[in-house]
This record gives C-alpha cells, structure tokens and sequence, in this order.
C-alpha cells in the first residue's frame, strides 16, 4: 500500500508532468484561458490516460513483449490511444450526452495529448505492475488537472493586471509558471 | 528557388514553430538543459519531420481524406521508431538523457501540424524544404535556450568548462522553473523584436491547430 | 458509408500499417544487434573500471538480493591471475525519478573497489550529477559520489550526510544510492565468506542492551509476542549475583518494504535498559541504524506508549522505517515485560 501512495504523490505533485516535466505544455498554454475550459480538458484527459493505462499495460505485457516486437510500441501506443479517444466519442455521444457535451468537444484534442502518451512509456520504464500503472496514471493526469486549473486561476488575474509591454501575452505566461514551479519544488521533501 | 528560400525562411524565422506558433514546447525546455541534448532533440526531431513530410507528399493522392488522420500517425510513429532505434545504437548517451522525450516526437505537435496544413497539399520539394526550415528553426531555439541554462546553471558548454573556476553555477536554471524562465524571456525578446519589425503593420494571429479550439468551440481536429 | 468503401478504406488502412510495421522490423533486425553490442560494452567497461586488474568475469547467481524493490541484473566474479578478486553486480532499484542503475564491485576482503553509476533519471543539475564525471563531492581531491565509495570497508558506516557526503540538494538521490551500494556489499559479502558487513552491534551480544547485569545466558524458556508479524528470535536473561534483573530479545518484522530487526533489553520494573537496531532492509531505511535513534529508547517504561512524533523522533528521511522499528521495540518489550512476569526464565 505504501509503495502505491508513493508513487501517488510522486506523479501527482513532486513530479508534476506540467510543471516538473514539461510534458504537455501545449495544451496547458493552449487551454487555460478559461477555467471551465482547463477543467474540462483535464477531466477529459484524466478520463483517457486511466483508461488508456489500463489498455496499453496488457497489450504490452502479453502481446508485444512475448512476441519480441517491443520496438512496435510507439506505432501501437499511439494508434490504440487515437482509436480510443475515438470510441470513447462515439460512445458519450450516443449513450451520456451530458457527460459529451461537458468534455466531448476536448476528446479530438487528446490523440496528440503528449500527457497521456508519456504516461503509457512510463509505466512500461519504470517496471510497474498493472495496479502501480493505474495509480500512476491517475496521480498523473489529477497533476495535469491541478497544474491546469491554477494557471486557469492565474490567468483571470492576469487579464486584469498591468503586464510590461515587453511580457504581454505569452511569456508572462511561462514567467508566471516558472513561480508555481518554484513553489512546486518544495513537495520534492514530500517522500524519503 | 526563390519560392523555395521563402518557405525555408518561413519555418525559420517568420512562422518558427516555439516562439511563434507555440507548438512543440514540451521537448524544448525539457531537455535544454545542456547544448548536445538541444542539438540532439532539434536533429532527432528534424530528421523524423522531413521524412515524415517527404513520404506524406509523396502519397499525398494516394491518402483518403477520411483516414489522412490515421495514416499521418503511423507514418509519423514509424519515423519516430527509426529515430529512436538509431538513437540507441549509435547515440546511447543522448538517448538515455532524453529519455522519454525521443518516443513523444511522435505526437510533437509541429510534425502533425506541418503535415496537415502542408505537405498533404504541397509538392515533394517544398514539403523537405518546409521540415527542413521548420527542424531547424526549432533546433536554433533549442541552442538558444540550451546555451544560456548550461552555460550559467552548469558553467559549461558542451560539457567543456568555460566560465572561471570562482564562477558559482546558477543551479535554479537547470531545474524547471528555470526552464520556464529562460523560455519566457527568450520568447519576450523575439515578441519585442517581431514587434519592432512589424511596427504599424498589425501580425498575422497565428492560430496552432494542434492544443487550442476554434473560436466556434468546435474542436480543429478530427 | 457504403460497405465497399469501409472495406476500402480499411484495406488501405492495413497496407500502410503493414508497411509500417515490416519497415520497422528490418529498423529493428539492423540496429538491435549494436544496441545489444553497445548494452555489453557498457557493462563490461563498467565490470573493468570496478575491477580495473581483473583478467575475466564469470556470471555467477550466487549472490542473491535481500529487498524486493532491489533487483539485481547480474553478478559476476572477477577472475583475477591467481583467484577470485571479488564480485561484481549490476543493480537497478527506485531513486527519485525513476530507477537507478548501479555497477557495484566487491573485493575479497571486504573493501568496495567502485560504483559505476550506468543509469539515473533524476533532475539535472541536482541528482542527475551522480553520473556526472565533473561533479566532486571532494573539490580537493576530484572524488566524484560514486568515487568516494571506493576503498570503503564494508564495515564502515553508511549513513548519508555522515558517512557518506550527499550530493548538494539531491539528499534522495545520494540515500538511494548509498543503499544499493550497501544492498550489494551486504550480499556480496555473504557470498563471499566474510561476514560481519555492517557495522553489526550483535557482536557485543544482548549483555550491550542489559548493562545492569553481570552474566547473560541464554533464556530457557522464549518470549513470544501477541502482536501478529513479530517473530522473537533469541530471548536471553541477564542475572546480577545470581538475581534476574532483565531480559532481552532480538525480534524481526516486516517494516516499509522490507523487514526490521532489533535487540531489546528491559528490566524487571519494566524499563527499557536498551534497544540496537540490528538490521533494517528497508530501501533507504539504513539511516535508522545510526545509534542516536535507537538511544531514544533507553529509560522509556515499556508499558507507555512508544509513538513516532510524540515521544521519540523519526531519523529525518526515513519515517516509515522509524515507525516500523519502534512499533517492533514496542512488542518486543511487551513481550518481555510479560515473560518476566510469567517467571521460569
């Protein structure tokens, strides 16, 4: 149990895939200028990293692996991952609407999600059992959500502020996550 | 030739994929934090974006537009394979210090992005011409950022010392705030220089189509 | 869509996967052959810079790992021109950012002859400078970290920060190596015959935890705990002029990811006289092994409770290790308490 707490809060805080990892900055420059938008997007991310997790686990363990084909990885990952976003569209369209309409129209987006890619290769590097993959994924994407939602809440502030000329738009941005990571830094006393 | 120079000079400088359009960001501070991992990325990255852009212009007649989608993906996925099978043959060290990041070329949203907007629709030449112009005006950045982080957060350049022994390295700019920081203020310079050049002509908004919606709300991508 | 189109599309769908996937396979067939080439030229630079006058190396599977998160890849017996020189094992266990790979070289006598650092994921610029042949924990004398375990006995202490210096900022990292370093040494040693790897208290015996007695024999009857996963080893009576005046246990049990093992001594009020941390195979739990943790103890009535954060102190970095252990002192002199008044010691 502990080891899975472990990786829990390595993956969802000390290793922020965001703001310590870089991983998946487009989307994190790209859609925070809503906070109901970063929201959605990091719901529908989390919804398919766990569920894409939980697909390329076994296929690599009991299908490429056995077969010696691990150098198919990237090509398998990354089309089993497009396809899945695919049904899983299909599906909230037709049978929980709802659910589409709140995160549905983020789904195209997810395929070229780098977040959700580089979970599927981590799991596979850092030797993790099929539970260990789940929770790292989950811890991975809630860390996407939180990096997501406070640039969010930045960033409404910052519509009002006075910025230098110079900063405006974009690189306040960067400057601004470049603060959070600092604070981010100090969860890496978090675990021994 | 001149049409050919022009679409160079686009990728380059005009159109250039991290400060302008803002796509491909994540490999770009992440392993920037010394020059031959930036000049490792930014060939690694050119190489599967010419090849990539080189094949899909060459089928482009012969690619379905309904499953164009599908299809850039295992092109793409199999250029970023050979790139990452070559890396770890004959690169073993930059391989291991990029790590992750060799395997997420393949969903880098300028290659989709180029191959999309470009070489489905343009001939075999321009399209190379285009990869070539749009790799290397992402590795420039690359070194840019590469060169101040390891130069002041290490003191070193290419892994050989050059600032004075007294010289305490800056850590901070080697970890990632410091990435963020160095980005933001490159990116501040280039703003302020596009801004200068292009003084009374209002910039062409350059939208990606790769991590952002339309204003309608519909997503861009299919 | 009309089916003939599906099937169409689907047809040439297959064609460029099928393409794809062949293409990659002659990719794979040309390069996994030097992949392979360069993996066995990194071990065996690494086995010779660890054994620099060693004149082969032989895969041995004696050697075997005592942590279930540290897994050992291979280990080998440097073959040296007359005898074994010593062992040598890859090993991969958790650090901070991912696993960590080590070459670890033991010699005959007990002496590390280097750590050959083959992987590492940490940050750069912090951990990640435990690879880094610039990097000195010794400016004066260009010791890189895994340099300074060269020359190092077994014997010696363990303990980052004391023993061992860290590397700036990157404590984790420094800890987690040092503990594979120590890992290898200790089953190396095993192998090897020569005992006595860690600084091991239980030479002195239970009379070091029952300092009020003269004698100290073997108890004839056992102490035995309620608590379930304790198992008490050896329990022993220490007399004074003929009078019992303690007891003393070495008990084990399961502490973070591995298994704890301390020696309790209590007295016949119910005192704790003393307590020694004999073994902990937690990853990164060695720090508990340092006497000032185990001193705690001493003078605690056994029957109090016995809490990490209230009255004793976790040894910072290694909570989960310190709760395991105090949790096991803490049964272990329950258990004696009631075996000395049960009586027939």
């Amino acid at each position: 149990m502990s080891d899975l707490i472990k990786i829990f809060v390595a993956a969802f805080l000390i290793n922020n895939i965001i703001l310590m990892r870089f991983i998946a900055l487009c989307s994190y420059i790209g859609m925070t200028s809503d906070v109901g938008q970063s929201v959605g997007m990091g719901l529908a991310v989390t919804f398919v990293t766990v569920m894409a997790s939980a697909v390329t686990w076994p296929i690599y363990y009991w299908i490429l692996k056995p077969n010696g084909l691990e150098f198919l990885e990237i090509l398998v990952f990354i089309v089993v991952i497009a396809a899945l976003v695919q049904l899983v569209e299909f599906y909230l369209k037709k049978s929980v609407p709802t659910l589409y309409h709140a995160m549905g129209i983020y789904l195209p987006l997810i395929t070229t999600n780098c977040a959700i890619l580089a979970v599927t290769f981590d799991q596979i590097t850092n030797n993790y059992n099929f539970v260990q993959s789940i929770v790292f994924s989950v811890a991975v994407s809630l860390g996407y959500l939180l990096a997501m939602l406070l640039l969010a809440g930045v960033r409404q502030r910052l519509k009002n502020s006075p910025i230098p000329a110079f900063m405006m738009d974009t690189p306040i941005l960067f400057l601004t996550t470049s603060l959070i990571a600092v604070a981010f830094m100090g969860f890496a006393g978090l675990i021994k | 030739m001149k049409r050919l120079f022009g679409v160079f000079v686009n990728g380059l400088i005009v159109e250039n994929p991290l400060f302008v359009i803002m796509i491909g960001l994540c490999s770009s501070m992440a392993v920037t934090t010394t020059v031959a991992n930036g000049i490792g990325m930014g060939v690694a990255l050119t190489f599967v974006l010419v090849m990539s852009e080189l094949i899909i212009s060459l089928f482009r007649n012969l690619i379905p537009e309904s499953i164009r989608m599908p299809i850039f993906l295992i092109v793409i996925a199999a250029f970023t394979t050979i790139m990452d099978l070559e890396m770890k043959a004959y690169f073993p060290v930059l391989s291991k210090s990029m790590g992750v990041f060799i395997p997420l070329v393949v969903v880098n949203c300028i290659i989709m992005g180029r191959v999309e907007a470009f070489s489905s629709k343009q001939p075999v030449a321009d399209s190379v011409v285009d990869g070539l112009g749009m790799g290397l005006g992402y590795t420039w950045v690359l070194i840019a950022l590469a060169v101040v982080r390891e130069l002041l957060g290490n003191g070193t350049l290419l892994g050989r010392q050059i600032m004075p022994s007294s010289f305490a390295p800056m850590i901070f700019l080697i970890l990632p705030p410091g990435g963020f920081l160095v980005f933001a203020l490159w990116m501040a310079a280039s703003n302020d220089l596009r801004r200068k050049l292009l003084a009374g002509k209002k910039p062409e908004p350059t939208q990606d189509n790769c991590c952002t919606l339309r204003e309608n709300g519909s997503a861009e991508k299919a | 869509m009309k089916r003939r189109q599906m099937i169409k599309l689907g047809l040439i769908l297959a064609v460029y996967t099928i393409v794809g996937c062949v293409g990659l396979a002659f990719v794979y067939n040309s390069t996994s052959k030097t992949i392979a080439q360069r993996q066995e030229a990194d071990l065996q630079a690494g086995l010779r810079e660890v054994f620099p006058k060693a004149t082969g190396f032989t895969p041995t599977d004696t050697v075997k790992s005592t942590n279930p998160n540290i897994v050992f890849d291979a280990a080998y017996t440097a073959d040296g021109p007359s005898g074994s020189l010593g062992i040598a094992v890859k090993v991969h266990g958790p650090s901070y950012g991912g696993p960590t790979t080590l070459i670890v070289g033991v010699s005959t006598d007990g002496t590390i002859t280097g750590v050959k650092v083959l992987e590492n994921k940490d940050t750069p610029g912090l951990g990640a400078n435990a690879e880094s042949s610039t990097y000195y924990v010794d400016k004066a004398t260009k010791t890189t970290f895994p340099g300074q375990f060269a020359g190092k006995k077994l014997t010696d202490g363990f303990v980052v920060k004391k023993d061992v210096i860290a590397i700036t900022s990157a404590t984790i990292t420094s800890r987690s190596i040092t503990n594979l370093v120590q890992v290898v040494g200790k089953a190396a040693s095993e192998v090897l015959g020569i005992g006595g790897s860690s600084p091991s208290p239980s030479s002195q015996g239970p009379s070091a935890v029952l300092p009020s007695a003269d004698t100290v024999r073997t108890s004839s009857k056992a102490a035995t705990s309620s608590v379930p996963g304790v198992s008490i080893l050896e329990t022993s009576v220490g007399t004074k002029a003929g009078t019992i005046v303690g007891a003393s246990a070495k008990a084990k049990a399961k502490s973070y990811d591995g298994e704890v093992t301390v020696l309790v001594g209590v007295s016949t009020d119910g005192t704790i006289l003393g307590v020694q941390i004999l073994e902990c195979t937690d990853s990164q739990g060695s720090p508990i092994l340092a006497p000032e943790f185990a001193q705690q103890f001493a003078g605690k009535k056994a029957g109090a409770p016995l809490e990490v954060g209230t009255n004793i102190d976790a040894v910072s970095g290694a909570t989960f290790s310190s709760r395991g252990a105090t949790a096991l002192v803490k049964a272990t002199a329950d258990a004696l308490v009631k075996a000395l008044a049960g009586g027939g010691l």
